[in-house]
């Protein structure tokens, strides 16, 4: 057991925070990475092409696809340093983390090599066209269909709450092609195809991110499938088990607490207060174990153990409420000023509310702890 | 980073726990349990230095222990002595720190006593204080301790044994809570109410799942901080998720196992008295969280520190 970083993951994370102090623009805020509008749009593809110039988008990827197969650790470092500054990555997380290496994993070499070089290069913007509006928690009970026909594939029905849909050149799509679990297929869909219509929903504090999809007779081409028909599903928990592992959700929210230390003092406070610093140690301390669930998760993705989707389990569990009590610990500290506009406590109660329901509820997290790690029954 | 044990340590607890399932007691009795402590010390578990082991064996062989809900200072002789002194201390070593309460657990069985005193840790012989046993029925016996004299052992020994007693204090607390989430685990999944085992109910699980993710956090912040020995935020973060943790643990394991979890018979008071009593040593959450934050954002700024 050893918990030091190596001189090299030293060495790269030094790179990054020079990375960070170099391209971050006057006026960068966290909203910036939902890019509501074009500048935002063209601020984050600017900074994901910078990141792959420098080799640091795609670092541990295969060579063969644009990487240098760097460590699960290096992955943890650029994370930490990248996402903990609050990088405006927009949704390119989702093509690093998990859609180049599901096409990698089942894709043609034709797929791999249309799809995988655009994301490398950080020019491509994807959305994930999962849930609808009778399939959330229970993503297997998807009812968009899609049929055969001839060369293609006839796509119909509504996605919904798919960020970055506005903007995305291309939808990693779940559709029906039969009945069952067994019945779920991937498409690589075009976002320009006809037939796909985006609205957006308008949610609180979240602006111009979240939206519903409706297809309505759109063809593409057959070999926009990944994968085999009818094997979706089994690919697709497979990736996701490890798709919030690889955010370092505690870095950045280690860091909102020293943002809030900062904000304190700027408006005359001081940590003079023992209940200021009880709260604040409180959320130091559920940012420390998270932090270090995390590692353990990455260990054990690493190490591709056989507990690894467990772990994540875990880790994800502890990530989410970690997020609820660094907004708890704004409230705590500065009051009814953590909900104003220009405190990061308004960002941090918009995200956190969403951290225990997107990409798999709180609950999905701590129903897998109970079966899969202490064995409990299904109910 | 690497996070899986080494051969050695694997060895270590495999050992410590062949040990402890042929002499732990299943007492519920807040007594220390001699049989478990001897055969730790004739194993050579009490002195890792001569095993060839540190600060994170000894981290691994408490947290056995509390697994095993052993009855013993096992984390005061193992981990928190040899982080303090060289000295050739006697088995039982009372932990005392005035400055968070008078309460000594093993305080009337001690034969020496380490004393957390600001700045500066003291070695108490028998004669250095005056002990009067306490009434306890909460996992461990107890005493109030007062110290009048004693060996200073230097500047800078307090925050020393400071850190060391934290991370001990999170190493028994995480295997105290696991065993104590496993044996609420075994009883839901084998209770039935309503036609079906009560672990199937969401309610039910959510409680224990929680309880696993913070018998797994304190478990590796206390190994973190059995790594970084001297990073008193790695520790300060242990002792202060460990006792919010064990707080929560205490009570879901018991609302879950109903009232077969208080009687004597079950074995679950057996750690979780444990809980109860640790959860409330060195100030508790209050008092570490405290400390954390202070250390964190306070300790930076003032002139000694530069």
């Amino acid at each position: 057991m050893d918990f030091e970083w190596t001189a090299d993951e030293q060495r790269l994370r030094q790179e990054l925070k020079d990375f960070v102090g170099e391209v971050v623009r006057p006026g960068w805020t966290l909203y910036d990475r939902d890019m509501p509008g074009t500048d935002e749009r063209d601020a984050v593809l600017g900074y994901c092409l910078e990141l792959a110039k420098r080799r640091l988008l795609t670092p541990h990827w295969p060579p063969e696809y644009g990487g240098r197969d760097a460590s699960a650790w290096e992955q943890v470092v650029v994370s930490e340093e990248l996402w903990g500054a609050g990088e405006p990555r927009g949704p390119q997380y989702m093509n690093i983390t998990w859609i180049g290496p599901a096409i990698m994993k089942a894709g043609t070499e034709e797929q791999k090599a249309r799809y995988l070089p655009p994301i490398s290069r950080g020019e491509a913007m994807w959305c994930q066209g999962f849930s609808e509006p009778g399939a959330g928690t229970d993503l297997a009970a998807l009812q968009t269909s899609a049929y055969r026909d001839g060369d293609e594939y006839v796509i119909n029905g509504q996605k919904i709450w798919t960020s970055y849909a506005h903007f995305a050149d291309y939808c990693f799509l779940l559709v029906r092609t039969a009945p069952g679990r067994h019945g779920i297929t991937i498409l690589l869909v075009p976002m320009d195809t006809p037939g796909i219509e985006v609205r957006e929903i308008p949610t609180m504090g979240f602006h111009h991110i979240v939206h519903e999809m409706f297809f309505t007779d759109v063809r593409v081409p057959a070999d926009c499938r990944l994968g085999p028909e009818n094997e979706g599903w089994n690919l697709i928990r497979t990736i996701l088990a490890n798709e919030r592992v690889g955010l370092a959700r505690h870095e950045h929210a280690d860091r909102a607490l020293d943002n809030l230390v900062a904000e304190l003092e700027a408006d005359g406070g001081t940590l003079d207060d023992p209940d200021v610093l009880e709260a604040l140690g409180n959320a130091a301390a559920d940012t420390a174990a998270t932090r270090v669930l995390n590692y353990v998760a990455v260990d054990h993705r690493h190490r591709d153990s056989p507990e690894q989707a467990q772990a994540a389990s875990v880790y994800r569990a502890s990530m989410a409420q970690m997020e609820h009590g660094i907004t708890h610990t704004y409230y705590d500290v500065l009051g009814t000023q953590a909900l104003s506009g220009d405190s990061l406590g308004d960002y941090s109660l918009m995200f956190s509310t969403t951290s225990t329901i997107a990409s798999g509820t709180l609950e999905v997290q701590l129903n897998n702890v109970a079966r899969h790690v202490l064995g409990l029954p299904k109910g | 980073m690497h996070l899986s044990l080494t051969d050695q340590q694997r060895d270590v607890v495999s050992s410590v726990r062949a040990i402890l399932a042929k002499s732990a007691t299943t007492s519920p009795v807040a007594e220390l349990d001699r049989d478990a402590f001897s055969a730790l010390e004739e194993g050579g578990f009490l002195d890792l230095g001569e095993l060839g082991g540190g600060r994170l064996e000894a981290v691994l062989v408490v947290d056995e222990a509390g697994a095993a809900g052993v009855c013993a200072p096992v984390a005061a002789k193992a981990l928190v002595a040899p982080a303090v002194t060289k000295q050739d201390l006697p088995a039982v070593v009372g932990l005392a720190a005035p400055e968070y309460g008078r309460f000594v657990r093993f305080g009337a069985e001690a034969e020496a006593f380490l004393v957390l005193d600001g700045d500066e840790a003291v070695l108490a012989a028998l004669e250095d204080v005056a002990v009067e046993r306490r009434e306890m029925r909460w996992g461990y016996p107890s005493a109030t301790v007062t110290v009048h004299g004693g060996q200073r052992l230097g500047p800078g020994t307090g925050p020393v044994l400071l850190r060391a007693w934290r991370t001990a204090l999170a190493a028994e607390a995480g295997g105290l809570m696991r065993a104590a989430v496993l044996k609420a685990s075994k009883y839901v999944t084998e209770r039935k109410q309503f036609g079906r085992p009560i672990g199937g109910y969401q309610s039910v699980q959510h409680r224990l799942a929680r309880g696993w993710m913070l018998a797994e956090g304190t478990t590796w912040l206390a190994r973190r901080a059995g790594w970084f020995t001297d990073d008193d935020l790695a520790a300060a973060a242990a002792a202060c998720y460990a006792c919010k943790g064990m707080r929560e643990v205490f009570r879901s394991v018991h609302q879950v196992v109903g009232g077969m979890g208080i009687t004597d018979e079950f074995g679950l008071t057996r750690l979780t008295g444990k809980l109860a009593y640790l959860h409330t040593e060195l100030g508790g959450a209050t008092a570490n969280a405290r400390a954390l934050a202070a250390g964190r954002w306070l300790a930076a700024r003032s002139p000694a520190a530069g």
